[in-house]
């Protein structure tokens, strides 16, 4: 009998929760093309403000919008996506983060394949070019060489151009926190007085970041400055530093632009970031992907400029902060190739 | 079966009962972490002569033993489990759970909410809550607490990411962060806090009938039920402990980085565990205590700091790091005691 | 007799479905005596036992115990009323110490406020362990006892239950508590039993009679549920207990003695100057086809660890092996199994069988590449092969999926015959096959082993007692400190006496 109660409790309690997951459950009336982001994860900042990007056009288009989330699996994220271009009888555009970039080739394959239209974001091998597929509208990152000179100049500029660093890389296997730290040693052969007495791999996270840091600091109490590869990073710095009563002293960089570092920056506690807007970067990859769709791009024709390039993102310190942190209150979607800065070979 | 393999093992138990003849070997037989005390000493010895003393340095012992004190409180916590011969995986949700818990109810910047000091009652409760349905899912529906750990934990984790829709909320309120960077005598208060965990665990488990019965269920649940210990009781209470415990690391956490977020209790329960099997409580249940939580949390801290410290390059940590868990836990367990090796 | 009586059982019964485990009669059993429950399996000992620990409540007759008539609802209760079981598998926890294991659930008595007073709780320890005659440290894990310990400790803690209920003649049960003890440890035991005796009933169930002879006051007879007879212990024939016990006429064919053949001239296995370093001095031995070599010789004579080697489980550190005139080296027991030489260990639960499995498993494990067809195991084929050498060696079970920890003994010992049957082995080591099985089952054993002479078999064995060995063997060979000291032929009509042969073991 007990066991029985239990069951079905743990039974009431699945059908109370389930609801909750359920996503928008309101299915689409035959015609609407849905739009969808394949994204990470949404247990961070930054990857759930794609959902807030690709729900803005959405709105504006009033189209449905599906978000997908792989959790670090590739297996998953080209299931989930097949499974979408299944359910929604090819009626769909997709805006992509893939997982890992070997993972764009069978996206490509099954997309084009399918007759779906899509845009990528950040990751895609160098020898895999988008001219090759015919779905497949245009592949865009933001610079991190770029972020990374950025955040670095302005880190050495708070010290004066003399001293030591230590650094924080992201995944030693992700290129975007090579870019990021190439970025960083472009900087520091500019800068022949500034060292770079140590750096740890804190993979993107803060807890991990803060005990690196701080383990560093033992080691390297007499550092000015500490770059970091995203801003997640950078705020476990900061508490590191804080912990040994230097926050404020030593200034911390990263890359990302959340709130959290705004307010630090606000502070004088960190000196720069750079703001990857994924909003922007949800709604302007589903709004190429829908042009293409509805005819108003012609993919074939598209210049290679168009179809492969590297967008223009933020720089913020404490010149901008304020204006930064206003925030956005509408996005240009219609203005397709806007943040074009160079073009990717 | 002698392989050439096993005689090395043999060296090292002859080498042991060597020692076990002398008097030194009785006060080595005499601590029950004996063994785990001599691995910590190789490692400091082996990063001092690395880092030319600077890893035995006063200021380096304070930063290990300040950064060794929550994954001490969670080691701490689900050793007990371990102790009872069940598994809980269910850390990394929890302490997800209540790190976003507190989060949004200590004074922050994305809700008005403000609940002062009551947070740690709070957190405690939610913490003891998820054990506790731990506890049931094991006992009264006979589940597998490997499973239904795993299964709260992403039940718990989704949860948490949802009501904080995956952001992560800074906190308003610097007074826990004040205590955690606090010093007590020179002691990290944080390192001293889990300290008195390990005492009243350490209490617990030596010297109240709880405790004793804990050790029956991990040695043999059939005959402990037998010689009339109430299994279920038992392990329900003590599930719901341990998420109580995970519930307070979760608050620590929040404190310590100022700002709550789900994923803080990623990457929790693998340095959890490493020390668990470090300090040489058995896998398998029925042996190991609070003293052995302790000792293998500072073994696995240590040896992250001194990496760091001797400046191994990133590229190559986690391969030493893996390594090196390897051969201190090779070196310090017991294997007479510990009996079958899962 | 001036013996006051303790338990009775009048018209005790107890019926399972499609069975009748208890038919229905009387027995008492005295203060201070030490009584000897001897039957077959399935005479229902086991299910007396269970009435008189509470976990089974008759469906009829009465149960009184020091006169009273009583219900019991399980096995604490028991304990309450100063009756305590000690069980065949044992029931101590190998992580505690001992004195946490004498007072498991009772740790209240040593209580001060919250906690425990450890020292109270080792000197009380220490008293009762004292008490009972026993050198045992009570810090000591009783992972570090050997078994003969941990069921000293099993019994101190049985004792100083009921005395602490205050019952002044508590009610030992101890079923087959000789099992898992070597020699001197029975001796220990029953000395201690003894001594227990003079304040305690003890009642023992053991298929050894040997042990049950010379230990019993008296010694009771079941059979199919019914009391059959009962005598005084000392003065009992064995041959006569088993006669009662089987029902059947036993003696003369017993062993099988008129069974035995004559083994061929061919040797199958040859042994040269075999050899292990400070264990055992350069051997040299034949084993023909069909026959039946008993090897003999006291623990520690080096008889276990010649045939690890020869079950590839240790090896040898010099000479050489011959198996058909070939030489060959066995170094795991794979390549005794490729030599198709089968070892059936003494220890049947540990290293014989796989007890979380079934008998289908256990019997097909070494063959399953003759059971695969198209590259998987073929589903028919596995149950055939295990339903052929079940039928064979006549193992008794509902079903071939049945598992096999829940099997008896023999049955369980059979299996084990019927996997190395199955594996077409040639030669089998059989290390003490008939220990802990019941008379019956016993003869079945022999039985097998008779049959597979027969069939041309080879087999190495070593038993439980001499007499066995004499019974079963063509030929014995006699060690005694790593050295072989003599060989002595045992035709069927011309077995030697055992009293002969004593003298050379020893």
């Amino acid at each position: 009998m007990k066991k029985r109660g239990l069951l079905i409790i743990a039974l009431a309690m699945l059908v109370l929760v389930t609801p909750l997951f359920a996503q928008g459950g309101k299915e689409a009336a035959a015609s609407p093309t849905t739009l969808s982001i394949a994204i990470r994860t949404l247990t961070n900042p930054y990857q759930a403000n794609y959902k807030v990007g690709a729900d803005m056009l959405g709105e504006l288009e009033g189209l449905p919008v599906v978000t997908l989330t792989c959790e670090g699996s590739s297996e998953k994220q080209l299931n989930d996506v097949r499974a979408l271009v299944a359910k929604t009888n090819g009626n769909v555009v997709f805006m992509i983060d893939p997982n890992e970039s070997p993972n764009v080739i069978p996206l490509a394959r099954e997309l084009d394949a399918a007759g779906v239209y899509w845009v990528s974001w950040w990751n895609k091998p160098e020898d895999v070019k988008v001219w090759d597929y015919k779905n497949w509208v245009s592949h865009i990152s933001f610079d991190g060489i770029s972020a990374g000179e950025f955040t670095a100049e302005t880190l050495f500029k708070s010290f004066g151009y003399e001293g030591k660093i230590i650094a924080l890389q992201g995944l030693l296997s992700n290129s975007i926190a090579q870019d990021r730290f190439v970025g960083l040693q472009n900087i520091l052969k500019k800068h022949p007085k500034v060292q770079m007495v140590a750096f740890e791999a804190a993979d993107w996270d803060r807890t991990i970041a803060y005990e690196k840091t701080r383990n560093m600091l033992v080691a390297h109490p007499d550092i000015k400055g500490i770059w970091a590869a995203n801003d997640n990073m950078a705020l476990g710095a900061l508490e590191a530093l804080r912990a040994v009563g230097r926050a404020g002293q030593v200034l911390v960089t990263g890359v990302d632009g959340t709130t959290e570092i705004y307010e630090a920056i606000k502070k004088g506690e960190a000196a720069a970031t750079v703001y990857n807007d994924s909003t922007y970067q949800a709604g302007i990859g589903l709004a190429i992907a829908l042009a293409a769709k509805n005819g108003e791009l012609d993919v074939a024709k598209m210049p290679k400029d168009q179809r492969q390039f590297f967008a223009e993102a933020t720089n913020v310190d404490i010149n901008n902060v304020d204006e930064i942190m206003k925030g956005a209150s509408s996005y240009d979607f219609e203005n397709l190739f806007a943040s074009f800065s160079r073009p990717m070979n | 079966m002698k392989t050439k393999n096993s005689r090395s093992l043999e060296n090292i138990s002859t080498l042991r009962s060597k020692v076990s003849a002398s008097a030194v070997g009785k006060l080595y037989h005499s601590i029950p972490i004996s063994g785990q005390i001599i691995s910590l000493g190789i490692v400091a010895l082996i990063f001092s002569l690395g880092t030319n003393g600077q890893f035995l340095h006063i200021s380096n012992i304070m930063t290990v033993l300040g950064l060794s004190a929550i994954p001490m409180i969670l080691c701490l916590a689900v050793h007990q489990v371990i102790i009872l011969g069940a598994m809980d995986l269910s850390l990394e949700g929890i302490v997800a759970i209540t790190a976003v818990s507190a989060g949004l109810l200590l004074k922050n910047s994305v809700t008005a909410n403000d609940v002062g000091l009551w947070i740690i009652p709070i957190v405690m409760l939610i913490g003891g809550l998820a054990g506790l349905v731990n506890g049931l899912l094991n006992t009264k529906l006979r589940m597998p607490s490997f499973i239904s750990t795993l299964g709260m934990s992403w039940t718990l984790f989704g949860v948490a990411i949802m009501i904080s829709k995956g952001s992560s909320i800074p906190l308003r309120d610097l007074r826990f962060q004040k205590v955690i960077i606090s010093e007590f005598l020179g002691i990290p208060t944080v390192f001293i806090l889990a300290i008195l965990l390990g005492l009243v665990l350490y209490i617990m488990q030596n010297k109240t009938k709880l405790g004793k019965h804990m050790y029956a269920i991990g040695g043999n649940e059939i005959l402990a039920k037998q010689a009339g210990v109430k299994v279920d009781r038992i392990k329900i209470s003590i599930f719901g402990l341990t998420g109580m415990i995970y519930g307070l690391a979760g608050l620590l956490l929040v404190a310590r980085l100022n700002s709550s977020a789900a994923r803080y209790g990623n990457n929790l329960l693998f340095p959890a565990m490493t020390a668990v099997a470090v300090g040489g409580v058995s896998l398998s249940g029925g042996v190991g205590g609070a003293l052995n939580a302790v000792i293998g949390t500072i073994i696995v801290v240590a040896l992250n700091n001194g990496l760091v410290l001797m400046q191994i390059n990133p590229y190559m940590q986690s391969a030493v790091n893996g390594i090196v868990l390897i051969s201190a836990v090779a070196l310090t367990i017991d294997r007479n005691k510990i009996g079958i090796i899962k | 007799m001036e013996k006051k009586k303790i338990i009775e059982f009048k018209g005790i019964r107890k019926v399972f479905p499609g069975v009748v485990a208890l038919k229905g009669f009387d027995l008492a059993i005295y203060e201070k005596e030490i009584l000897g429950l001897v039957g077959e399996n399935g005479a229902g000992k086991s299910t007396l036992m269970k009435i008189m620990t509470g976990n089974y409540q008759p469906d009829g007759g009465q149960f009184l115990l020091r006169g009273q008539p009583i219900v019991l609802g399980g096995s604490m209760e028991a304990i309450e009323h100063g009756i305590g079981m000690v069980f065949q598998e044992g029931s101590i926890l190998p992580n505690l110490t001992v004195t946490e294991n004498l007072f498991l659930c009772h740790e209240k008595e040593f209580s001060k406020g919250w906690f425990i007073s450890e020292s109270a709780m080792v000197a009380e320890a220490r008293k009762a362990l004292e008490e009972n005659g026993l050198d045992i440290n009570p810090t000591t894990l009783c992972g570090n006892l050997s078994p003969a310990q941990r069921q000293m400790v099993e019994i101190t803690r049985l004792l100083w239950l009921s005395r602490l209920y205050r019952h002044e003649n508590p009610i030992l049960i101890l079923d087959e508590p000789t099992t898992v003890l070597l020699e001197k440890e029975i001796k220990t035991l029953f000395e201690i039993l003894n001594r227990i005796k003079e304040h305690a009933t003890v009642i023992l169930i053991s298929h050894r009679l040997e042990e049950i002879i010379e230990n019993s006051d008296r010694i009771v007879v079941l059979k199919d549920g019914d009391y059959v007879t009962e005598m005084p212990g000392k003065a009992a024939d064995i041959f006569k207990i088993e006669q009662l016990m089987v029902g059947r006429d036993m003696v003369e064919g017993y062993y099988r003695r008129n069974e035995q053949v004559d083994p061929t001239d061919t040797v199958v296995l040859e042994v040269k100057d075999l050899a292990i370093e400070s264990i055992l001095e350069p051997i040299s031995f034949t084993l023909h086809k069909g026959e039946i070599l008993a090897l003999v010789g006291l623990i520690g004579s080096g008889k276990e660890e010649l045939v690890k080697c020869l079950g590839g489980s240790m090896q040898a550190t010099q000479g050489s092996i011959y198996r058909n005139g070939k030489r060959i080296s066995i170094k795991q027991p794979k390549h005794a199994i490729a030599h198709a030489i089968g070892y059936i260990p003494i220890d049947r639960r540990i290293e014989g069988l796989a007890t979380d499995l079934d008998i289908a498993d256990n019997i097909n494990m070494l063959v399953y590449k003759k059971l695969k067809s198209r590259g998987f195991i073929n589903k028919r084929k596995e149950r055939d092969n295990a339903n052929h050498w079940m039928g064979v060696v006549k193992v008794k079970a509902t079903s071939h999926r049945m598992k096999c920890g829940n099997l008896s003994g023999g049955n369980q010992q059979k299996v084990v015959l019927g996997k190395w049957l199955s594996a077409d082995a040639e030669i089998l080591i059989v290390d003490h096959p008939t220990r802990g099985i019941d008379v019956g089952a016993k003869d079945e054993i022999y039985h097998h082993i008779r049959q597979l002479a027969k069939q041309g078999k080879s087999m190495i064995i070593m038993c439980d007692t001499l007499e066995e060995d004499i019974g079963l063997c063509n030929r014995m060979l006699i060690l005694k400190d790593g050295k072989k000291v003599n060989e002595v032929s045992c035709p069927p009509d011309a077995k030697p006496a055992p009293t002969d042969i004593i003298e050379s073991i020893v």
